[in-house]
């Protein structure tokens, strides 16, 4: 890996990141969900107790780090299927582990940039801090989400780079048909059985639920194993990723920017 | 040492259950400041072969040496010494064109990347409009784009793809002049596809046919014109029309189209000698005309005997 390659690719993330498109993943997006669960937080806070409603609010400050996760680097790489611009990008001297350095370090300030934008609102109207917590849970909370997320990011990009932009619609979808099996806003217990089965392999349940849990103990058990799974996660989502590349090159599918 | 050397290449798709060879044993080198055509119909493979020089698309058999390093061994020493200008891919279109300008040369490691891209900015006319995103230019603006992030390496081979499409003639000239000076300034190796032939016969210094994969023939512009001239004439005669049939037949040449007082025929030797040949004979023309053979009939003329 060569610094001035990441240092390029850095400048160019930041260029695209400060189009409105990209601010809007940021700001807008993140600042309807803090209203709409906010609210829905604030009203249920007098039936069911302010500490159990907020758990809501946790879910949607934190959730910017996964979900930058699964979009960004797929989107990144539409950008440039959309501007015609993976044929340059590929043919110069860029390495992919430097590419997937890249966009996870611009993906994390993103999700960071986020999550302050988000925090400070929800202290400002809900008088709700969600940094209010365990230091160490809160970093490992923070890392298994960018993790998973990076490596969800990853098996999409690596699905567009094999069968092209017809199937983008994924990146936008992916998120969204985990986030139910994530247990964002509800424990684990409220899914059904089946449900839960392929809940309990996600490691970003146990971040949520170890958001909800009330006692300050947490399940290092099943943070210990959200640690390892998220990783492994990432092995399989770089593989896929290097894989589906090398398709790519052996088909032409670089050259064609559809 | 050889600026690119290519032997033996092939690459080939599948397609519905079928094997279609793209490129099928192809071989060519390019020397140090040489301008190298590499001209076919659509679909002729040329596209593929250069696709396979920037590592966009691996090779099934071959080898590609730049510089004498092989292109998949030594993958970031080549590409650091090459880039490429296509008339099929653009930039960021989010960023400016001195951004992106700027995002390359950073990729490409350039010291003083910023007086290098006003080089660029300026040899392309571009200077003006570099803080304009790409997807507000015109399509003559954004090859010129191109071109300069081609040239910002000062790169040992440059692969242009058909990088003069959709550019007014006057920038298209002054493009084929900056080409020109930077091939003579760097010792650039360049290969050049283009479907305009007169581009084509000025810049390059040799020129391959390629037809279904395959290399036809390889051969300086002059030679390949001389080589396959046949010269189209049309005399008109004051009269005695059947003395000059009487003539070529002799000559064993096939009269193309006989009017009133007019034969049309091809002749492969020189024109000028041909028609000498009829004044000797005391033949009594009145008018000659010779339509010199082209590049562009050598394409067609390869083009349709290839298909």
């Amino acid at each position: 890996m060569k610094l001035h390659r990441i240092h390029a690719l850095l400048i160019k993330y930041f260029y695209i990141s400060s189009s409105i498109e990209r601010m809007a993943d940021i700001f807008f997006w993140p600042l309807v969900d803090v209203f709409v669960w906010g609210f829905l937080s604030y009203y249920l806070s007098n039936v069911i107790g302010k500490e159990i409603a907020f758990t809501f609010l946790l879910g949607v400050c934190f959730r910017p780090f996964e979900l930058r996760g699964v979009q960004d680097l797929p989107v990144f790489i539409l950008e440039d299927y959309w501007s015609r611009n993976l044929y340059n990008v590929f043919s110069s001297p860029l390495r992919i582990s430097e590419l997937l350095t890249t966009i996870s370090i611009i993906s994390f300030i993103r999700s960071l940039i986020s999550f302050c934008f988000i925090s400070f609102i929800t202290i400002w109207i809900y008088d709700f801090n969600p940094i209010k917590m365990n230091t160490s849970m809160l970093l490992i909370s923070v890392l298994i989400l960018s993790v998973f997320g990076w490596s969800i990011g990853m098996m999409v990009s690596s699905l567009i780079i094999r069968y092209g932009q017809r199937i983008q619609f994924l990146v936008w979808s992916a998120f969204w048909v985990l986030q139910p099996f994530s247990c964002t806003f509800y424990p684990l217990k409220t899914l059904p059985p089946w449900a839960q089965k392929i809940a309990q392999y996600l490691p970003t349940t146990y971040v949520y639920e170890g958001f909800r849990s009330i006692s300050p103990d947490i399940s290092w058990e099943g943070i210990k194993y959200a640690i390892l799974a998220s990783f492994v996660c990432l092995a399989i989502g770089g593989y896929l990723f290097v894989r589906s590349f090398k398709y790519a090159r052996k088909n032409a599918l670089l050259a064609r920017s559809d | 040492m050889k600026t690119l050397e290519v032997k033996n290449l092939k690459k080939s798709f599948k397609c519905k259950g079928k094997v279609i060879p793209a490129v099928d044993g192809i071989s060519f080198e390019i020397n140090p400041g040489e301008i190298f055509g590499l001209l076919g119909a659509n679909g002729a493979g040329k596209s593929t072969t250069i696709n396979i020089l920037t590592g966009i698309t691996t090779p099934d058999s071959g080898e590609v040496k730049i510089l004498g390093k092989d292109i998949i061994k030594y993958s970031e020493y080549v590409k650091n010494k090459t880039n490429v200008a296509t008339a099929y891919s653009s930039l960021s279109s989010n960023l400016t064109v001195y951004q992106n300008l700027l995002v390359y040369a950073r990729l490409f490691g350039i010291h003083n990347a910023k007086s290098r891209i006003y080089e660029c900015l300026y040899d392309f006319e571009i200077a003006e409009i570099q803080d304009r995103k790409i997807d507000k230019l015109s399509s003559g603006e954004k090859s010129r784009v191109n071109l300069a992030k081609a040239f910002l390496n000062n790169p040992v081979l440059l692969l242009l793809d058909e990088c003069t499409v959709g550019l007014d003639p006057d920038i298209a000239d002054k493009i084929r002049t900056i080409i020109k000076k930077h091939q003579s300034r760097n010792d650039t190796g360049i290969l050049f596809t283009s479907h305009y032939m007169p581009e084509v016969e000025y810049l390059c210094d040799r020129i391959a046919f390629m037809a279904n994969g395959k290399i036809i023939c390889i051969d300086s512009p002059e030679r390949l014109i001389e080589k396959y001239s046949s010269n189209l004439i049309s005399v008109q005669l004051h009269d005695d029309i059947d003395k000059l049939e009487t003539w070529l037949l002799k000559k064993n040449i096939p009269i193309l189209k006989k009017e009133n007082r007019l034969i049309q025929f091809r002749a492969q030797a020189s024109g000028i000698s041909v028609v000498k040949e009829l004044f000797k004979a005391n033949l009594p023309v009145e008018h000659f005309e010779i339509k010199k053979t082209t590049l562009e009939d050598i394409f067609i003329k390869i083009s349709r005997s290839e298909k």
